[in-house]
């Protein structure tokens, strides 16, 4: 075996020799681009879709109300607080007044109570954080809703038994539209509509539609039916 | 020749031989116009010219950027707020609107509105149709003064020599005058006031007389100060208001007076006449003759319109009544003679009183003077339509002496440095006095002055205390119509920026200062009711049967002794004719840019006024649109623009007041040319020996009449009701093409389906449906340089097309007839506009079959303009609410119900799609299948004063819509072309008199 020649300048090192393995690369590129794009349209299908985004968020309010404990185990209505659901677009907030109604007699000196007694001494609202949120461009009405038996517990689920309020649907256009193109399964009679506890005897897909029918609900899918 | 030829090519020859011209460009087929016709938007539309709203643009973009970062960069969603009412008021369901009854006066017009508020902030004006001022209907400036309630430059602080101060500096200073004033019993005091028909400004005036007895009290208005109760104290001998009953008339004769368009009870003058244009009514349709020198709303509408000279008026209502004493009519002697006027119009027209005496009307206009006005009224006397068609109420409290009696004795005292105070409520006499007076430097004699106004205002700028005045929409007041009809003014907002009302002001003045809800209320039970009558009153908005009416008698011989001071020898020359702006009124709108914007309901100017002229005399002048040219007349010189009306008087020059203002705020200053500084005490209406001299160079000003042509088809259809009669199908049979097959297959439709009729026999011209639809949707405004480039935003528009009357030359329009007819989204079963879009941004809806538009879908393609055969979208280049000046206060004018769009979106009509929603939810909610017919009505139809506009469910054949789409003359508009539109058109039929039909 003759030994390498010499190279004028000096430099006997044997040339540089990619391993063998890299041989792989080139065919592993096409793979890889395919899964890095996967994952980002995976990673903005989920963590940037309302089902990510909007679902489990429960911010702390200014009073920890319960409705855990007002709804669940003491047995209010939804509409004792809640009044204009059946009236406006806005289920509302209650006002503080309300909140005294009880509250004058009831814990009346509880410290967690203290703004809502500033509230009505001042007149100065509390400013209670947002829970559930559509687009400003989207325009949607309680009151319809409620007034064709669609229930509280549909979109809102069982706020009976959460101690915070927090989303539980992702109020996404996806999530509208497939009701409206298929309301039966949301459906139930219309003096069951603030039960969280309902359920349906028998079939609901069938009661569903005998509801349709009996309440005429023809749920828009128009673009114009929620956008204006 | 090759342009006449051009010509027909491109213009619609109808069957009658009429040829429709939108403008004077457009006759002289000029190459702008040819170039301005082929584009969707003029060129550079797209583009950012202006270097600076493109700093103030990028400026705004940088800012919406760094909240955009910080919104979305590290928590998962901007925290909102909900904030309840921590007591909420009665009655209020937040999210929907609640609405209340009140009244605005502007002049002698007293109209009823509903006013609809969202959580408390006035947000649209309607009109209350239980009011007999109003009957539903509203006018652009009532739609507009919502907009002025929240203009951020209104006088928002008590300013005193232009320094902000405080309420309490102000009253300490207004109570040491007082004080000093009142041992002298008010020697020295100057109270300027604009005439008010409130009764509870006059009882508080009273007081103040009372308190300070040798007070000098007078009032001054530019345009409600005129020759009516004049004329009737001639007529009968006492003061009164002439009421007309326009639906009981066969035959309606105007002379100089705008009577649909203008002045008190035009809405409701508009709605009944519109009544009595139903070609099939069994009564029949009634025919109106407009005899003017102007070219005014009313003689857009006339049946016959003649041209008259300036200051004719009286010279042709003493022809009339010769030619009416020929057919026997008994009319006083001595006021007839014979004059130079077309005889075969006038024999024609005394035939046609003659034989509907006691149905008919002759109404000359309330700046005419007051000889001619009682001419008027003693023909309508003579015709027997005294207490039939024409009635007469008591005039509250009405004007002694001449208009500017007042004004002249106020700035005598004030020359001899006898005003110690001068407190003006209201008005802007420094501005709209008669320039000869000199207000502007009398005013400052007074060694203390005070100004209580709405807006900061020239009249503020010369006096030392500023007061901010109350918007009607923030105070309690009253108001007595034309016919005694009582109303309440009701606040619907506390004062934003805690301003007086006129009334407060004068409770203070007179010593006890009270709120104005206790003055009008105490006011009211001491001399109409009580509490359920209050309580009524306040729900209606007015007293019903509070109207009064008297028996009068003619005093004949005061008639001809009037007739006789007419006989003054003609003027030579040009007469220059003062008009109050059918937008900005008096100049009291300037500042209101939906007024500004809105186009002229003849002219098509927006932002400005011009020196109209008409064809003949612009020719005779060598004149072109938009040239500068020198208005002179006693000496006194403006500059304006002149612009070619076609059938105005020759040798006429109209001016409209209102422009020119230069304090005004950011919106309404120095636009157009100010016609007050050529108005004098002698001329306030009309100035004979006007000089036009034309300059180089042109102005500019901004017209919609050449936007969005139609290219040479059949687009207004009208016909004579003879030939109506003959054959009713008339305008269907204007365009023949092939059977139509359609290249789609139907949308599916599911429930009720909405269509609209447009009744073109109905529609004036009087903008009314803009500013409405401005108001409702959200539209912003552009600005004159904008309009020009053709980017106004209306959601409709009116077109107004002339007509040769010349059958032997088309392009004459010396004497032209008009049509009008307002265009928006058609909203076409088969819309051109939904196959091009790309993104599927305008789709069409199963649900009502509306061509809906998706802005968040829409990218900006304007593909859908390109292909929309009627021109009604619109696109919005620039971001146009953030530039024209978007502030805190000025949001809450927004209808929180529709989506205010931004930039780079295409808009358009969705016939009210928001008020469709809320009939469906509200009938959803009450358990029923389907909205009753009425229940939605469109911004547009709702504000129309002659219901021209009717809108419903197409599927319902006993709904409003589609019995008139019933009617033999409805035409859809380029139906050839297959696109199966929404909106149809009744044909226009005029009834002209037979014995003047060549």
């Amino acid at each position: 075996m003759d030994a390498p020649d010499k190279r004028p300048d000096g430099l006997n090192e044997a040339p540089f020799v990619f391993p063998k393995w890299t041989n792989q690369i080139p065919r592993l590129i096409p793979p890889a681009t395919v899964l890095g794009l996967a994952g980002v349209v995976f990673v903005i299908w989920f963590w940037f879709s309302p089902k990510h985004t909007e679902v489990g968020y429960a911010p702390r309010q200014p009073v920890p109300y319960s409705h855990k404990l007002h709804v669940g185990d003491l047995g209010l209505d939804c509409r004792y607080c809640h009044t204009a659901v059946e009236k406006g677009p806005h289920a509302t907030i209650p006002t503080a007044e309300t909140c005294m109604n009880c509250h004058t007699v009831v814990r009346h000196d509880s410290p967690l109570l203290e703004p809502v007694r500033e509230a009505v001494r001042t007149g100065k609202p509390i400013e209670w954080v947002r829970v559930h949120r559509v687009a400003d461009y989207a325009y949607f009405s309680h009151a319809q809703h409620v007034a064709k038996g669609v229930g509280c517990v549909e979109c809102h689920g069982r706020v009976d038994q959460m101690e915070v309020v927090r989303v539980v649907q992702p109020l996404s256009m996806e999530w509208c539209v497939d009701c409206h193109r298929n309301p039966a399964p949301a459906l139930r009679p219309k003096d069951q509509v603030t039960n969280m506890e309902w359920v349906p005897e028998g079939d609901r897909e069938a009661l569903g539609r005998e509801l349709v029918e009996a309440y005429h609900v023809n749920p828009p899918t128009d673009c114009a039916g929620c956008h204006r | 020749m090759n342009e006449q030829k051009k010509n027909s090519d491109l213009l619609p020859i109808q069957e009658d031989g009429k040829t429709y011209w939108r403008s004077v460009e457009e006759v002289a087929a000029t190459e702008e116009f040819q170039e301005m016709l082929h584009r969707e938007f003029p060129e550079g539309a797209s583009e950012l010219t202006d270097p600076v709203t493109r700093r103030s643009f990028l400026g705004l973009m940088g800012a919406s950027f760094a909240l955009a970062g910080l919104g979305t960069g590290c928590v998962r969603r901007p925290e909102e707020k909900i904030v309840p009412y921590a007591k909420r008021p009665e009655d209020l369901v937040p999210g929907l609107p609640q609405f209340y009854a009140t009244t605005m006066v502007l002049g002698d017009d007293v109209v009823g509105l509903v006013v609809e508020a969202h959580e408390g902030r006035p947000t649209k004006i309607e009109g209350n149709p239980l009011h007999p001022g109003s009957a539903g209907g509203t006018s652009a400036i009532h739609q507009g003064a919502i907009l002025s309630l929240y203009d951020p430059d209104r006088a928002v602080r008590v300013l005193h020599n232009g320094q902000e101060s405080d309420f309490p500096s102000l009253d300490a200073a207004l109570n040491e005058r007082l004080e000093a004033l009142h041992p002298k019993g008010g020697e020295g005091l100057l109270i300027i006031h604009e005439p008010s028909r409130s009764p509870a400004f006059h009882a508080q005036l009273e007081k103040v007389r009372r308190q300070f007895p040798k007070a000098t009290i007078v009032s001054w208005d530019p345009v409600a100060h005129n020759h009516v109760t004049e004329a009737t104290r001639i007529a009968f001998g006492q003061a009164l208001e002439p009421v007309y009953a326009v639906a009981e008339a066969d035959t309606i004769v105007t002379v100089e007076a705008d009577f649909l368009g203008s002045g008190p009870n035009a809405l409701r003058h508009a709605r009944e006449w519109a009544t009595r244009r139903d070609p099939d009514a069994p009564r029949g349709m009634n025919r109106l003759y407009a005899f003017e020198a102007t070219f005014t709303v009313t003689g857009g509408a006339a049946d016959h319109r003649v041209r008259i000279g300036a200051g004719q008026a009286g010279a042709f209502l003493r022809h009339l009544a010769w030619a009416l004493q020929k057919e026997g009519v008994a009319v006083p002697a001595g006021i007839a003679r014979e004059g130079q006027f077309d005889a075969k119009v006038t024999a024609a027209l005394a035939k046609e009183l003659a034989a509907h005496r006691g149905r008919s009307i002759i109404v000359a206009g309330r700046n005419q003077p007051a000889e001619v006005q009682a001419i008027a009224f003693a023909l309508n006397h003579a015709l027997g339509n005294t207490d039939r068609t024409v009635r007469y109420a008591p005039a509250f409290h009405p004007m002694e002496g001449a208009p500017d009696a007042g004004l002249r004795k106020a700035i005598d005292l004030l020359g001899q440095g006898k005003v110690d105070t001068v407190i003006v409520l209201g008005g802007n006499p420094v501005y709209d006095a008669p320039v000869d007076l000199g207000f502007d430097d009398a005013i400052v004699k007074a060694k203390h002055s005070f100004h209580l106004t709405w807006a900061p205002n020239e009249t503020s700028a010369r006096v030392q205390w500023v007061i901010p005045e109350t918007h009607f929409l923030e105070e309690w007041g009253d108001a007595v119509a034309v016919d005694g009809t009582y109303s309440v003014v009701q606040p619907l907002i506390r004062p934003i920026w805690h301003g007086r009302s006129k009334i407060e002001v004068l409770s203070h003045i007179a010593g006890r200062p009270r709120s104005g809800y206790d003055i009008v209320r105490e006011g009211f039970f001491a001399t109409r009711g009580g509490e359920e009558t209050w309580q009524r009153v306040l729900h209606d908005g007015l007293l019903e049967g509070s109207a009064r009416f008297v028996a009068v008698e003619l005093n004949a011989s005061g008639i001809v002794r009037a007739a006789a001071r007419l006989d003054r020898p003609q003027p030579q020359g040009m007469t220059l004719v003062f008009a109050p702006d059918a937008k900005v009124y008096d100049g009291r709108f300037a500042n209101n840019a939906w007024l500004q914007e809105v186009p002229e309901p003849l002219t098509k100017l927006t932002w400005t006024n011009g020196a109209l002229v008409s064809p003949a005399t612009a020719k005779r002048l060598g004149l072109t649109n938009t040239q500068r040219v020198r208005v002179e007349v006693e000496g006194r010189s403006v500059e304006a623009g002149a612009w070619i009306q076609p059938g105005l008087a020759d040798d006429v020059i109209v001016l409209a007041l209102g422009y020119g203002r230069w304090r005004a705020g950011r919106v309404g200053e120095r636009r157009g040319t100010n016609a007050y500084a050529l108005r004098t005490t002698k001329n306030l209406w009309a100035a004979a020996g006007a000089n036009l001299t034309p300059m180089s160079g042109t102005l500019l000003m901004a017209t919609t009449q050449t936007h969005g042509s139609m290219e040479g088809r059949p687009i207004v259809r009208e016909a004579n009701l003879e030939r109506y009669q003959r054959e009713p199908d008339f305008a269907k049979k204007m365009v023949e093409h092939p059977p139509l097959i359609p290249l789609w297959k139907e949308h599916e439709q599911v429930g009720q389906q909405w269509g609209m009729a447009i009744d073109l026999n109905r529609c004036i011209g009087c903008n009314g449906c803009m500013v409405a639809c401005q108001a409702e949707n959200n539209i912003p405004v552009v600005g004159p340089e904008e309009v020009r480039r053709g980017r106004a935003m209306h959601w409709i528009r009116i077109d107004r097309y002339y007509a040769s009357t010349n059958p032997a030359d088309p392009t004459d329009l010396g004497d032209p007839e008009v049509v009008h007819q307002p265009v928006s989204c058609q909203h076409c079963e088969h819309a051109p506009c939904e196959n091009v879009c790309p993104v599927a941004a305008t789709v069409h809806s199963q649900q009502g079959g509306l061509n809906d538009m998706v802005y968040n879908r829409c990218i900006g393609t304007r593909y859908c303009a390109n292909n929309c055969p009627y021109k009604v979208r619109r696109f919005n280049f620039l971001d146009f609410h953030q530039k024209s000046g978007m502030t805190e206060v000025r949001k809450l004018a927004f209808n929180p119900d529709v989506t205010v769009r931004t930039r780079g979106v295409m808009e358009k009509c969705t016939y009210c799609v928001q008020r469709i929603n809320a009939a469906r939810r509200d009938a959803k909610v009450a358990g029923q299948e389907r909205v009753p017919d009425g229940v939605i009505t469109p911004a547009c139809a709702q504000a129309c004063p002659t219901e021209a506009i009717v809108f419903g469910d197409i599927t319902d054949p006993n709904s409003r819509v589609s019995k008139r789409k019933k009617e033999a003359r409805n035409y859809e508009l380029l139906g050839e072309l297959n696109t199966k539109p929404r909106t149809s058109y009744l044909a226009r039929i005029r009834n002209p008199n037979p014995e003047l039909v060549s």
